[in-house]
């Protein structure tokens, strides 16, 4: 492969890029061996274990709640038949476009006390309503937690009922078994890796989330984190709480990437007729109710409520200040989007042309930033920056005499390293499987039709690329325009964005004037999601035709949304 | 003796192409049948609806002497007791081949017992433990095959079994199934597009077009006894001769006057003649001549293409010590068992018509 042999760069890159996620992984964990200091003991007696108590419990809701949810809607839209179907079977999505964060103040702004809804059940009653279900607590946090993540669990799931094919099923029946049993003998088991994958990346979530338990006051370790370092002021508190919230990470990491593993045999060729099983009688009406109250609360009246508020609000809240948000949001996004495709791209070639174990596990490394919770890594790599800042002066006061200040520390640099670093995987799997497509022959048919290298690049894989690469970058600007503590944490000082927006008006419980921001995150996240469902329709036939790496590929595209 | 499956007048409509017209057709408790077609021909529909997983529009499906479907009556797939081996094995990937095999099995005391019997017939004693995946093509067959046996099913149904199999190992896994099927004493239906794996399998074969059945037979009698033209073309190979028929039986060809074995024409009407490249042999010391036009090398034999003096082609398989050159001449004979003719359609090749042209002047 004399004609595919790379520059050095490509083949040390790798090995670069994974460096960025193992020094502050490194950081992190090295803090367990710094002498606790008097924050972390107090931390210690008074609120670590209510705060595993709480992480365990949430943890356990989501897994169960997500698993149940997103099994059952994928088994009724992939395989039955009922009514409006056809619209679950996308619509069901939809809520991947709302921040969970956002559902969880619309949930509190609607159903609380002070909400219309229990407001005007008092009214009209005339009484306390002692029955009505305690919103706020471990209880509402699941719940609103469950809707905005299901979409992972179903998503995995139908595509590995879609996979499975009806022929399993109808094995099992020619062998005696009513479709009932063979749901649970033979589909549920056959989609286990698919549904466990799907519960990892939904615990992930769980783990990382900032935004959702801060808006229900209910203390995680991401928000204790957040609260040492710029509550206490203890950095290294936050970082020895992010040690502990990375084990967990990994534990979750490992699993997802065993289950991955076991996909590639549990997968086999969808059959030609597809008869759905058609649900009757009290089935099938049933059936429609539970979609229809999963997208409703999942989607539908939040985007309503909000849009409500938003209108209230809009023309008092728009002004200059406003537009910077949304600057800085859009500003961000690309920044950190076109930076994290490149180098997306960069490992996907250097995978590409050698395919030697060591270079393997280092792509394999630089990907799993997406286990990694936005506030460990903020901490982790804050840490790394100060100290090389550190090393900056005492080189610079040294040799030159002369202070140059914290160049790094507070710098958009490392925000956008940290951005790149929890990001990379969802940029990296689209352009990896679109690379994926332009196989060995492809290449070699361009080179023996007499094209230069150059001109291969430019005529043959870039065109075969696009696809891939926008998604890539779509996906990821909308992800950093979502994320919550990251920017929070690591952002200079003046750079406001629409995330940081919604997290001071929720802090302050104002949930209308938090309604603008939403919007426009929420919008900004249905443009990529509505793009990758058409792709995926279209896509439908040639992915069957092509099986294997592609469609396991695409499905990690939408995985990693 | 009552047969084990009878099917009456069945009629399904997917599309317009994909359609089933009143198909009909029985088999006999402990016999192999084949549904023989090429693709698009509905036999795979036709096994579907034997196993109960597509409803029937018309007609009625009866096993043992109990109909299982009829328009608004159909039996679950579940209750049939139908096996069905599928075209991609559809072998649950989860479970190991011990557990493949014993799926069907609801008592325990019995499953361990059958599945070691059932691995021991199909060869897969040491793969017990082992996942589809880690499986050849052909082992992962066999692991299907035991796991459709193993609940003693009154009806085995076999889509395309061989499909997925390379060339090579077909003919050897197509007599091993049978010995197998035979040994469980299994009735059993196969749906192929392949005649040689249908003749090697099946106790009897139904030449199915456009969702219907053209000829249920013995392969032998299918092969020289076709009841149409199209089983004729479809069924092994030959060539049609242009013929009149001179009444009582007797058919005039260019190689001479043949009694017919399939009826009687009137006087002067045309008809064509089928022969088999097995009808006509090679003897140097026959009369008749023929050129080589084009020569295929079998193995133990040729399949020469011949051109007659009048220009018609037959086919003949001699022998592969007699290796002639394109163009010579050789000695031909006729040795014709079955003299099977059909009426002379006006859609037959131009270029019989031309080389006959002679002929029908008269």
């Amino acid at each position: 492969m004399k004609y595919l042999e790379g520059a050095g760069l490509l083949r040390i890159a790798p090995f670069l890029i994974a460096l960025l996620v193992l020094v502050p992984i490194g950081v992190i964990l090295s803090s367990f061996l710094t002498p606790a200091d008097d924050i972390w003991r107090h931390l210690v007696e008074t609120t670590l274990a209510e705060l595993i108590v709480n992480t365990l419990l949430l943890a356990i809701g989501v897994a169960i709640g997500t698993a149940v949810l997103g099994v059952g809607l994928a088994w009724l839209t992939a395989v039955c038949e009922f009514p409006a179907r056809q619209f679950f079977s996308w619509a069901l999505l939809l809520p991947l476009a709302l921040p969970s964060y956002v559902t969880a103040f619309v949930a509190l702004g609607m159903f609380d006390y002070t909400g219309p809804l229990q407001t005007a059940l008092r009214d009209w009653l005339g009484t306390e309503l002692a029955w009505f279900p305690q919103v706020r607590g471990a209880r509402g946090i699941i719940v609103v937690m469950n809707l905005a993540l299901y979409p992972y669990v179903y998503l995995l799931a139908r595509n590995a009922f879609n996979t499975q094919g009806r022929r399993v099923l109808e094995a099992a029946q020619a062998l005696g078994f009513t479709q009932t049993e063979g749901f649970f003998r033979v589909a549920l088991p056959m989609a286990r890796p698919w549904i466990a994958a799907g519960v990892m990346l939904a615990l992930m979530e769980t783990l990382a989330d900032f935004g959702t338990v801060s808006v229900f006051n209910y203390d995680t370790f991401t928000t204790a984190i957040y609260k040492a370092w710029f509550g206490l002021f203890s950095l290294p508190a936050a970082s020895q709480l992010a040690s502990l919230l990375i084990v967990l990470a990994f534990a979750l990491l490992v699993i997802e990437s065993r289950s991955r593993r076991r996909m590639r045999f549990a997968e086999s060729r969808p059959g030609a007729h597809v008869q759905r099983i058609s649900l009757r009688g009290w089935r099938k009406w049933s059936a429609f109710a539970f979609a229809a109250t999963v997208f409703l609360f999942g989607f539908a009246l939040p985007l309503a409520q909000l849009s409500i508020w938003a209108s209230e609000t809009a023309l008092r809240d728009i002004d200059l200040r406003y537009l910077g948000f949304v600057w800085h949001s859009l500003l961000l996004g690309a920044i950190a989007a076109l930076l994290t495709c490149a180098i997306a791209l960069l490992l996907a070639y250097a995978k590409r042309m050698t395919h030697d174990r060591w270079t393997l596990a280092a792509v394999r490394v630089a990907t799993i930033g997406y286990a990694l919770p936005g506030a460990v890594l903020a901490v982790g790599i804050f840490i790394a920056f100060a100290a090389l800042d550190n090393a900056l002066i005492a080189f610079s006061t040294h040799f030159f005499g002369a202070n140059p200040g914290l160049l790094l520390q507070g710098s958009l640099f490392v925000m956008l390293i940290a951005y790149v670093t929890r990001f990379l995987a969802v940029g990296y799997s689209p352009i990896d499987s679109a690379l994926h497509r332009i196989t060995r022959n492809i290449d070699e048919a361009s080179i023996s039709l007499g094209v230069s290298r150059g001109a291969m690049l430019a005529r043959v894989q870039l065109p075969m690329l696009r696809g891939g690469l926008f998604t890539a970058a779509a996906l990821v600007f909308v992800d950093v325009m979502k994320e919550m503590p990251i920017t929070l944490m690591t952002r200079p000082f003046g750079w406001d964005t629409l995330a940081v927006r919604i997290f001071e008006m929720t802090s302050e419980g104002d949930w209308q004037r938090a309604a603008l921001p939403a919007i426009a995150l929420v919008l900004a996240g249905l443009l990529p999601l509505i793009h990758l469902m058409r792709q995926t329709e279209h896509a439908g036939p040639a992915l069957q035709r092509t099986r294997g790496q592609n469609a396991l590929a695409g499905q990690a595209v939408f995985t990693e949304l | 003796m009552h047969p084990l499956l009878e099917i009456f007048g069945l009629t399904k409509r997917y599309t317009e192409a994909d359609v089933i017209r009143g198909l009909s057709f029985r088999i006999a408790k402990g016999s192999i049948g084949c549904l023989l077609g090429p693709s698009g021909c509905g036999k795979t529909t036709v096994l579907r609806c034997i196993a109960g997983f597509e409803p029937i529009i018309g007609g009625e499906i009866k096993i043992n002497g109990a109909a299982v479907a009829r328009p608004g009556m159909h039996t679950p797939p579940e209750r049939r007791r139908v096996g069905m081996m599928f075209q991609d094995y559809a072998l649950f990937p989860h479970l190991t081949v011990a557990g493949n095999v014993g799926f069907g099995l609801r008592d325990r005391a019995l499953r361990k017992q059958r599945v070691a019997e059932l691995l021991a017939t199909v060869g897969l004693v040491e793969e017990a433990g082992q996942y589809p995946h880690e499986l050849s093509g052909g082992q992962q067959q066999r692991v299907a095959l035991a796991r459709a046996l193993a609940p003693t099913p009154e009806l085995l149904l076999l889509d395309e079994p061989f499909s997925n199999l390379d060339v090579d190992l077909r003919e050897r896994l197509s007599l091993e199934l049978r010995a197998i099927l035979k040994q469980q004493n299994a009735t059993a239906i196969m749906v192929t597009h392949d005649q040689h794996e249908a003749f090697a399998i099946a106790d009897e074969i139904g030449i199915m077009q456009h969702g219907a059945i053209e000829q249920w037979d013995t392969p032998y009698n299918l092969y020289h006894k076709p009841a149409n033209r199209f089983i004729a073309d479809f069924v092994g190979q030959g060539a049609f001769l242009h013929g009149i028929a001179l009444g009582e039986n007797r058919i005039e060809v260019e190689l001479g006057v043949l009694r017919s074995t399939n009826g009687n024409w009137p006087r002067g009407s045309a008809v064509e003649v089928l022969f088999r490249p097995d009808d006509i042999l090679h003897d140097d010391s026959s009369p008749l001549k023929a050129k080589v036009l084009h020569k295929a090398f079998r193995g133990a034999e040729f399949l020469y293409t011949l051109q007659l003096w009048t220009g018609s082609k037959v086919l003949s398989l001699v022998p592969s010590h007699h290796n002639h050159a394109i163009g010579e001449k050789i000695g031909i004979r006729l040795e014709i068992d079955h003299v099977v003719a059909f009426d002379r359609s006006p859609a037959t090749g131009a270029w019989r018509d031309r080389a006959f042209a002679s002929v029908r002047r008269e």
